[in-house]
């Protein structure tokens, strides 16, 4: 057991993020991340499951690959997560796209 | 009349200006009510005409006299604010009063039962809230009440069924949570009621309604009806129009209803009717019948073929089995045929459309077989025709080839083969043409519809040349030909369209090079071209499809290198796999995540070791034992340097102790931050009124500290039972918080303790917890907290994540020794004001002193759903996933 139990349970919360589901979603033996893995296995859209309350055409991209992030983050081998430093990275490198998030709270 | 005395003249002279100057000053008492009126409400620009003159304010806009009195005040979208005034019942010849449509707020104007000939009362669309008044009955003369799209709450009073000239009834749209009389069945001249659009707790259709012999619409739906329809339904014999779908309504639908021979409209969509559909019809005036989304089996009733007047029949998503009936194929007037989502076999009736102006045929996901019917654009006014996941089969009907009305032709997954007709393809209104997954076979024509946007023809026989002339195809935003049998090369004018999004050509057999010049497929997101025979380089202008999130060119003869260029793009999913590449692959693709993107190219390189790909340059390894050995120098003085810092905390900590203890016997304060608040400032506010939240470990507070502004204070109450655990975590609480410092960690500002309890002391953060701003259900409990509850856009969401993100790489990565936290979860990051996002509760922590330590501590700490599958080592999960994120960094 290392920091890797840690990485699991943030991606958990990125998918809470993205879909506004919450961690335990779905039945007994099932949740959210066994879920959303679940989706993704299954080759259905991504799109389908961000969160309605959010979703703007401006942020789907953003948000499909945050999702895919916390599928990646909550893996079942520790070792195929990645490490707090590379989620950090992955998430500020897609900060191109912010400015378009930016614009909208001025809006707001 | 020569009899008739000048005296008696003179008094009937008289008499009549008695009554002349009583009239007008009647008369004047109004025009100043109106005038009133209008200053009430503040002279609405569409009051401006009322104003005194020598015309009677009869001519008044909005004003109906009678013998001088005025009957009727006409007020409609008159845009007036405000209440309405109790002087208005100086007007006491009011018969008509009208408010519909404007800003009228307050209560129900009880006034109105002063106007005691009031006939007509219609204050819909407004603002008006509360109830209606339990003695509404007082408006005895009453025929017709609007009180529609308003916010009336509460439940309809019983006294509603003693207005014995109600005529028309309608309350829907408001917010009545409560329930409906069934005193409603009273009103015996009722001809209209509508009381949709409700919050009604839920009721059943209260079997009095039945009495109603002359109601014709009756609207009740999406109002939270259940229980079944009453079977005496049918004794309504004057209904026209009975909506009651998106109800919970259970049980058969009623044979008596089909019985009714002025029914027009019959709606029951949405409820969990169950059953048949009664198969004797005798309601031959029914124009529209909608029973979709019902949990209704058995088969169409052949009796729906005597409907002559039916316009719109929906019965999808039943479970309605056997064939349709053959006479459902003549019905003259019929436009929509809506069967999609049932188990609905046999063949399609073949002369549908042919009696009728067909728009709409929908019978998608059934089984039916057969062909698709000759005539259905026979009318000429055909839309769409939508039966994919069928078993249909044979050529399709020439007769579709002249049809320009249609707009989409959805028919994939069935067992078409033979050519589309060539009309087709040009039918000037098409926007979707989805025939995947049949057999059909022959060319592409040059020319498609120019209003096509989609076009999908994968897993057929298609063969031939992919050609495109002229501009027809300029609206094309997805083409997918997967899996034919095309010939050729890629023309440059498919690389000119400026719509495509989504390009798929795979499984084909596609030869020579790429155009080097992409003109214009800057939109293009997808593109996969896979298992043909193209050859030559990969175009560098591939640099400029910056939307491109997936590219496959596996499977083909692509050679030369890869240009750097396609290192800029932020690909998903990259496969160059099983082509003849070489040289060095873009430096942006040296990750785990791209591995399999690059296999099968006997010539490619990386500069990075890598399982998949030789290494470019190989240099010999250095050897790591010094380094090694480096690091376990430095890791041992941390350690060290750390148990000094224990022991100095520990010293600090009994140093303070003594202190206090001298101040105040009962509680001991440590802080780990300058503070200008003592104690007792906390102590004192451990008030119920401060409580913001409770947990397992204890209750939290929010206190204004003394010049500190708010703190949030968690008293750890002591259990025994649960002493040790608590003890536990308060102390790893302290010594992990009160040692790290970082913008994304909750700052712990001081603990204060005696024997009984613990004070936890931290800033306190306004947005509260995570959670609370994602899940609905528990936005709905926590409601009654000061938190205000609106969605947190996707931008903040994002700033969110990447400030947890960099607080837990701070403790995983700058803190030694390294810090796991155990209980990340959604309600254990805290936001502040302005949404930052910072990591509380460290009582599951440990600090990772060195590697495997951890493995004795209980594996169940954590939160359900948030845990890791701890120990499982069975690979069933994610090796599906190859070259998965976008993962543009370097490690």
């Amino acid at each position: 057991m290392n920091e890797k139990i840690d990485v699991y349970s943030f991606g958990v919360v990125l998918l809470e993020l993205t879909t506004g589901k919450a961690a335990n979603y779905g039945d007994e033996d099932t949740c959210l991340a066994k879920w959303a893995w679940r989706h993704m296995q299954e080759g259905k859209p991504i799109v389908d499951v961000l969160d309605e309350e959010v979703k703007e055409p401006c942020y789907v991209d953003e948000m499909r690959d945050v999702f895919k992030l916390g599928v990646l983050c909550t893996s079942m081998l520790p070792s195929e997560r990645p490490n707090m430093k590379e989620v950090v990275q992955i998430l500020l490198g897609r900060n191109r796209r912010w400015v378009c998030g930016r614009k909208n709270m001025r809006h707001a | 009349m020569s009899e008739i005395t000048p005296i008696v003249l003179l008094i009937h002279f008289l008499t009549l200006i008695h009554f002349l100057h009583a009239n007008s000053q009647f008369h004047d008492q109004e025009q100043a009510v109106l005038l009133r009126l209008k200053q009430h409400w503040q002279n609405p620009l569409s009051l401006e005409q009322w104003t005194p003159s020598n015309s009677s304010h009869c001519t008044w806009p909005g004003v109906v006299c009678t013998d001088n009195y005025i009957t009727q005040l006409i007020l409609d979208n008159k845009n007036i604010s405000g209440t309405i005034p109790p002087f208005l019942s100086d007007l006491k010849n009011l018969t008509f009063l009208n408010f519909s449509n404007n800003n009228i707020i307050g209560k129900f104007p009880v006034v109105v039962y002063n106007l005691s000939k009031l006939e007509i009362l219609d204050l819909s669309q407004n603002y008006i809230v509360g109830t209606i008044p339990d003695d509404i009955d007082c408006l005895a003369r009453l025929s017709y009440l609007n009180l529609c799209v308003n916010n009336f709450t509460g439940s309809i009073p019983a006294a509603i069924g003693r207005i014995p000239e109600l005529r028309t009834l309608y309350l829907h749209d408001n917010l009545f949570e409560g329930t409906f009389p069934p005193e409603i069945g009273n009103l015996s001249k009722l001809e209209e009621l509508y009381m949709a659009h409700n919050g009604f707790s839920p009721s059943r259709l209260h079997s009095s309604f039945t009495q109603l012999k002359k109601l014709k619409m009756l609207w009740i739906s999406g109002a939270n009806l259940i229980g079944e329809i009453p079977q005496m339904i049918g004794e309504m014999v004057a209904l026209e129009h009975l909506d009651l779908s998106s109800n919970k309504l259970t049980g058969n639908i009623p044979g008596s209803l089909f019985m009714l021979m002025n029914l027009r409209v019959l709606w029951l969509y949405k409820n969990k009717l169950s059953g048949e559909i009664p198969r004797a019809v005798e309601a031959l005036n029914l124009t529209s019948v909608d029973l979709s989304e019902n949990h209704l089996t058995g088969t169409i009733p052949v009796d729906f073929g005597k409907l002559d007047k039916l316009s719109g029949l929906s019965l999808f998503s039943n479970q309605l089995s056997g064939e349709i009936p053959e006479g459902i194929g003549r019905l003259p007037a019929l436009k929509d045929f809506k069967l999609f989502s049932n188990n609905l076999s046999g063949s399609i009736p073949p002369y549908l459309g042919r009696y009728s102006a067909l728009e709409r045929f929908e019978v998608c996901s059934n089984r039916l077989t057969g062909n698709l019917p000759e005539y259905l654009c026979h009318g000429g006014s055909l839309i769409g025709v939508v039966a994919f996941d069928n078993k249909l089969g044979g050529e399709l009907p020439k007769s579709l080839e002249n049809c320009s009305s249609l707009v989409i032709v959805s028919i994939s997954n069935n067992a078409f083969f033979g050519n589309i007709p060539v009309g087709l393809w040009t039918a000037l209104n098409l926007q979707l043409l989805m025939i995947s997954d049949n057999l059909f076979t022959g060319e592409l024509p040059n020319e498609v519809s120019t209003s096509l946007s989609r076009l999908e023809i994968s897993n057929n026989k298609f063969s031939g040349s992919i050609s495109i002339e002229g501009n027809s195809w300029r609206n094309l935003e997805v083409f997918n030909a997967s899996n034919n049998q095309f010939t050729g090369t890629i023309p440059l004018e498919l690389t000119a369209l400026p719509n495509m999004t989504v390009l798929l050509l795979d499984k084909n057999q596609l030869t020579g090079a790429l155009p080097s010049d992409i003109i214009s497929l800057k939109s293009l997101t997808t593109l996969n071209l896979s298992q043909n025979q193209l050859s030559g380089q990969i175009p560098e202008k591939f640099g400029f499809l910056t939307d491109l999130v997936k590219l496959d060119l596996s499977d083909n003869q692509f050679s030369g290198k890869i240009p750097p260029q396609l290192g800029h793009l932020r690909l998903v999913f990259l496969n160059l796999s099983s082509n003849n590449l070489m040289g060095k692959i873009p430096t942006e693709y040296e990750d785990a995540a791209y591995a399999t993107s690059f296999l099968n190219n006997p010539g490619l390189c990386t500069r990075r070791s890598s399982l998949y790909l030789k290494v470019c340059n190989s240099r010999p390894q250095k050897s790591s034992k010094t380094s090694t050995q480096f690091l376990a120098l430095i890791l041992s003085t941390l350690f060290a340097a750390f148990l000094l810092a224990l022991l100095f905390a520990f010293i600090m900590i009994r140093v303070h102790r003594k202190r206090h203890h001298k101040l105040d016997s009962e509680w001991k304060f440590i802080n780990f931050h300058k503070l200008n608040f003592t104690e007792s400032n906390i102590v004192s506010g451990l008030k119920e009124s401060n409580l913001i939240g409770s947990g397992g470990s204890g209750k939290v507070y929010r206190v204004a500290a003394n010049g500190f502004g708010d703190v949030a204070v968690k008293r750890i109450t002591n259990n025994r039972n649960s002493h040790q655990k608590l003890e536990k975590e308060f102390l790893a609480e302290i010594e992990i918080l009160g040692t790290i410092r970082h913008l994304n960690i909750v700052k712990l500002l001081c603990c204060i303790s005696n024997d009984n309890s613990k004070l936890l002391v931290y800033e306190y953060m306004e947005k509260r917890s995570l959670d609370q701003w994602l899940h609905s259900e528990r936005k709905a409990k926590s409601a009654s907290a000061s938190v205000n509850h609106v969605a947190v856009d996707w931008s903040k969401r994002l700033q969110i994540a990447v400030g947890a993100a960099q607080g837990l790489c701070y403790m995983h990565h700058d803190c030694s020794p390294p810090i796991v936290h155990r209980d990340v979860k959604s309600s254990n990051i805290l936001l502040d004001s302005e949404f930052n996002a910072k990591i509380a509760d460290f009582g599951l922590a440990r600090m990772l002193v060195k590697q495997g330590e951890l493995a004795t501590v209980s594996a169940v700490a954590g939160s359900l759903g948030y845990i890791a599958p701890g120990n499982k080592r069975k690979r069933h999960h994610f090796c599906a996933f190859v070259s998965f994120p976008s993962f543009s960094t370097t490690k």
